[in-house]
């Protein structure tokens, strides 16, 4: 479904000169499952997932999505995902079913296919209680129910989620993990990235740590533990990253080139 | 005789209008004490910590911050408290050293202490070497450990800590924790609010909120060891007590206290 073969972001940097977010990641997942990405803040995990949701192109390598290549078919790739980041904001003078129907028509679906889905959603991830009030009136929690069940308006068979628990508290979260095993089981493939490793380690059926712009380890929560020998995922993660060696540079992001 | 609590609440209330956001809520904070402080999202954990903060004045009850009265003696309680809040209030477009400066000019850090207190944060937060760079360019990590320095220019004895960590990587955060402990060590009382159960577990002490009451205080230990469940292990099928998760915790007396407010 999604397969990324050598991606590489070059950024200039005013100061530094190229910087390299990304440094040949290559990386595979099935419909029907979850991967994990993970990294630390500035490793490139928002970088790579831009590429993938065609919002940046890569400087060289390619991806592609459902089988169309991210660069040569962009519209296409677009059609075919969901993406949600923490900077993803709703209208606060539309409700929920509103906001829905608005992305639904953006995405290309006619008035009475909209509607439609909208309903489907709604009932699928159990938005009906807080359905018709104002986003802006909702809670936290509701807020994100409604703009992680917006990547599945259009029913897209990929989803690209970017740390799509921040700042909810431990029921929000728990919903919203609920959701994405629900999209999972409807077949979908999932792209999810989280700084929460018992998320990660509830959630995803592979995990790949991103440091420096490349892929450090993956595999299944179990094989990276056993790789490292600890039963703790945050244990796991930081040693690995740890041993990367590049940990104390303090630099905001990527790779000098 | 034991020290003055850092903090002491005894029935405070405060509403807004019809709506009641914190509750005869009591407990108190001792000194050197790392607090935790949970609930799910409009449970009043932000309402009881402006009122501490001497930024919100509470419809009844006492309350008292580093030994001053919360109703009359706000302006005392400010200059002996730090606060930092998920959005850092750093200015990007300010170096390291500017922030630093700027921050020690709010607080009235006297003049012949700055030096020695910057070159402190320098230190402490490890940005010695980027002391000239833009805020903007460091990573999300470097940015929470100067915005905690800035937060404690004035040497204050009580810390209050609103979601630091949200969105920052588990390297960052362990870090983090590590500051948090040398502060606690050096006899500052941190009082802090997070939705992560595995910092929650670091706090010596954790005080559970739902709408806008206490319902539960303890160590976490304290608060598993109370939930522990009988279910049946292995081949024999005999009853083992088994040792909840403080999220399982979390939930069940959430769950127990009417659920979480949606609204």
């Amino acid at each position: 479904m999604i397969e990324a073969r050598g991606l590489c972001k070059v950024f200039q940097d005013g100061k530094r000169g190229p910087v390299a977010a990304v440094d040949d990641l290559s990386f595979a997942c099935e419909k029907g499952r979850i991967y994990g990405l993970l990294g630390r803040n500035g490793a490139g995990k928002t970088t790579t997932l831009r590429m993938l949701a065609t919002i940046f192109l890569p400087t060289s390598g390619s991806a592609t999505v459902d089988g169309f290549d991210i660069v040569r078919e962009g519209a296409r790739v677009r059609e075919r995902i969901g993406f949600h980041t923490g900077d993803t904001r709703l209208y606060d003078r539309l409700s929920g079913r509103e906001a829905l129907i608005f992305y639904g028509r953006l995405q290309g679906l006619s008035r009475d296919e909209a509607r439609g889905r909208v309903e489907t959603v709604a009932r699928l991830y159990g938005l009906a209680e807080f359905f018709d009030r104002r986003v802006g009136k909702m809670s936290t929690g509701q807020q994100q129910r409604i703009s992680i069940a917006r990547v599945a308006v259009h029913d897209p068979p990929v989803l690209i989620l970017d740390e799509p628990t921040v700042g909810l508290d431990v029921f929000g979260a728990r919903e919203v993990l609920e959701t994405v095993r629900r999209f999972r089981d409807q077949g979908k493939c999932i792209i999810f990235s989280t700084h929460i490793m018992t998320e990660a380690e509830k959630l995803c059926d592979t995990i790949g740590i991103v440091e420096s712009g490349r892929l450090l380890a993956e595999g299944t929560t179990a094989e990276l533990k056993d790789r490292v020998g600890s039963h703790d995922l945050e244990e796991v993660f930081v040693r690995l990253v740890q041993q990367a060696g590049t940990v104390e540079s303090g630099a905001a992001a990527g790779r000098r080139v | 005789m034991s020290p003055k609590p850092a903090v002491r609440i005894e029935r405070l209330s405060k509403s807004f209008g019809a709506f009641r956001a914190v509750e005869d809520v009591s407990f108190e904070v001792h000194p050197g004490e790392v607090f935790g402080f949970l609930g799910p999202n409009g449970a009043g954990k932000t309402t009881t910590i402006k009122i501490l903060a001497g930024l919100l004045r509470p419809t009844s009850g006492r309350g008292e911050v580093a030994g001053f009265d919360v109703m009359r003696e706000t302006r005392e309680i400010k200059r002996r408290i730090g606060y930092m809040s998920q959005l850092f209030s750093l200015y990007a477009d300010l170096t390291v050293e500017e922030n630093i400066s700027f921050f020690a000019g709010l607080y009235g850090v006297a003049s012949e202490r700055r030096a020695a207190r910057r070159d402190w944060v320098l230190s402490m937060a490890g940005l010695g070497e980027h002391r000239r760079r833009l805020t903007g360019e460091l990573s999300l990590g470097w940015k929470q450990r100067l915005a905690l320095g800035c937060a404690v220019l004035h040497e204050p004895p009580i810390l209050f800590l609103d979601e630091p960590t949200s969105g920052v990587d588990p390297i960052s955060r362990r870090n983090f924790w590590d500051l948090i402990y040398s502060l606690a060590d050096a006899g500052t009382t941190v009082f802090v609010t997070t939705h992560y159960m595995e910092e929650a577990e670091y706090c010596n002490r954790l005080a559970l909120m739902n709408r806008g009451r206490l319902i539960a205080l303890d160590t976490p230990a304290g608060l598993r060891a109370a939930h522990r469940e009988p279910i049946l292990e292995g081949r024999e099928n005999r009853l083992e007590m088994v040792e909840p998760s403080l999220e399982d915790v979390f939930i069940s007396l959430v769950r127990d206290a009417g659920g979480a407010r949606e609204d």
